[in-house]
């Protein structure tokens, strides 16, 4: 958070060198430090998946850092539920950002130039933000821009005016809905719904926790993935499985170890009792263990005690008469 | 394990120990044995060896004092083992008869001959105030005794757990005899 703070500060900085209008509400210029760490995406993208989608703030008149970042941050956030698992980056260098707006001073080339900045960011296309407001208690205006990152050419845009103390996501649903024609389109998924047998089980694909079960499906892209579920008491279960667009779905069916078989089965005897009442005597088996017991033993000691009755203790001898 | 197979297997075990042992505990331990340790001479001593082939038969004679008057109490001849005879003789002498079957199931080797226990065991505790009898032992081939062992008396009542050890000679003259060698 600390970094996209100060990420903004550099935007905002970089905005008021490039556009010259006034900052006021600016608190401090922007440092020059180049190299920035880039904010962390707002979705999850795969460093093999497809390029992201990029957002290029542009600043304008009477921005405050905090419109400018709770839009940022509603913006991406918003973006990413509608290019879902393709990710949303937002461009974090100060340069990139002044670049992008020096890029309308250009007379001739601007589209290029704008293009080269967004694929210089590394992404397939970008989205650029205009933020500004005509006052300081005017609404803050947003216009948002797709850019194609070979040609520069918008391929989308909308527009919309929220207040200050207004902004959101679920605010900015609609205006950047109206981007999705001009946005790629999210890449394929499929998804694996993980039924297991027992609650409480450890679930992971391809080795990443997912949750305790029971889990909601996982969107994963199509192909082969291996599902396993842990739980104490259980044996270990993992299959591969292969998953389509249309999903699939996996019952893991979790056996019971050795000692949960044996203590299944102590309460299964302890709960028929009690659901039968007492037995009667003759129905323990520790009575007819005990009884049994007790026939071999007294047969064991009296079989001792004849293969004694062999073994002379020795020859009589009377006594001696005086 | 299942807690109840563990159970079902252990008590029947326990029990069948505590009776056990209850058992055998109820009966109490027979009086232990005096016993009298009878060694062949393997000839060191002197005297001529005699070996166990040589010996058909053997007796124990416990003798009174004769001259205190004293004599065992009466006993008809009874088999007492499987070729052991016991009897009180008219002069009130008490005799083992030991045959060959006894002998040979119970000698053991000793050096180069033998030596045998006999297992001796009464109700002596009244006898405190009689003389302590003699013993003799004979070796009997044939009919013919080869070899004889006297002690001049044994402890009386004989103590329960002693052990006494007579050692039998090889008579004058016999010195084939107690070599299984007949002339």
């Amino acid at each position: 958070m600390k970094a996209r703070t100060l990420f903004f500060a550099l935007a905002l900085g970089a905005a008021s060198s490039v556009s010259a209008q006034p900052a006021a509400e600016v608190e401090a210029p922007p440092p020059e430090q180049p190299d920035v760490a880039p904010a962390p995406p707002a979705a999850p993208a795969t460093p093999d998946g497809p390029a992201p989608v990029v957002v290029i703030p542009v600043p304008g008149a009477n921005l405050t850092e905090a419109i400018a970042n709770a839009t940022l941050t509603a913006t991406t956030t918003q973006l990413g539920t509608v290019v879902r698992g393709r990710g949303v980056r937002l461009v974090a260098d100060g340069a990139v950002v002044a670049a992008t707006m020096a890029c309308a001073q250009q007379e001739e080339g601007a589209a290029a130039c704008r293009g080269a900045q967004v694929a210089a960011a590394g992404g397939a296309s970008g989205v650029l933000v205009n933020v500004s407001r005509a006052s300081a208690d005017a609404p803050v205006s947003i216009r948002y821009e797709v850019i194609d990152s070979v040609t520069g050419d918008p391929r989308a845009s909308a527009a919309t005016e929220l207040p200050a103390d207004g902004i959101s996501a679920a605010a900015l649903q609609d205006t950047i809905a109206q981007l999705a024609p001009g946005l790629p389109a999210p890449p394929a998924r499929g998804s694996i719904l993980v039924a297991v047998n027992v609650d409480g089980a450890m679930v992971a694909v391809d080795g990443q926790m997912v949750g305790e079960s029971p889990v909601a499906p996982v969107e994963v892209p199509p192909g082969s993935h291996t599902v396993s579920v842990n739980r104490a008491g259980f044996q270990p279960y993992s299959r591969s499985v292969e998953v389509t667009l249309d999903g699939v779905r996996v019952n893991a069916d979790l056996q019971p170890d050795e000692e949960e078989m044996a203590r299944l089965a102590d309460l299964e005897d302890e709960a028929r009792e009690q659901a039968e009442g007492p037995k009667p005597w003759y129905k323990r088996w520790y009575v007819w263990a005990a009884a049994g017991a007790v026939l071999v033993g007294a047969s064991v000691a009296v079989g001792v005690a004849a293969g004694g009755a062999d073994d002379p203790q020795g020859f009589n001898v009377p006594p001696i008469l005086p | 394990m299942r807690k109840t197979s563990i159970m079902k297997t252990v008590v029947p075990l326990l029990c069948a120990f505590l009776v056990s042992a209850s058992a055998l505990g109820c009966g109490g331990d027979p009086l232990e044995a005096y016993t009298l340790r009878i060694i062949a001479e393997d000839g060191s001593m002197g005297g001529d060896p005699v070996i166990q082939n040589a010996v058909d038969e053997m007796t124990v004679v416990l003798i009174p004092s004769a001259t205190a008057g004293q004599r065992f109490g009466p006993l008809e001849p009874t088999a007492v083992d499987e070729g052991v005879e016991a009897r009180v003789s008219a002069a009130g002498e008490f005799q083992l008869r030991i045959g060959k079957v006894y002998l040979d199931r119970n000698a053991e080797p000793s050096g180069t001959t033998f030596q045998i226990d006999i297992p001796l065991q009464g109700d002596q505790m009244d006898d405190t105030g009689v003389t302590d009898p003699a013993v003799r032992v004979s070796f009997i081939r044939r009919g013919e005794e080869i070899a004889r062992g006297e002690r001049p008396f044994l402890l009386w009542p004989l103590p329960p757990g002693g052990i006494d050890t007579i050692r039998v000679r090889c008579n004058m003259d016999m010195r084939l005899q107690c070599q299984n060698n007949d002339p």
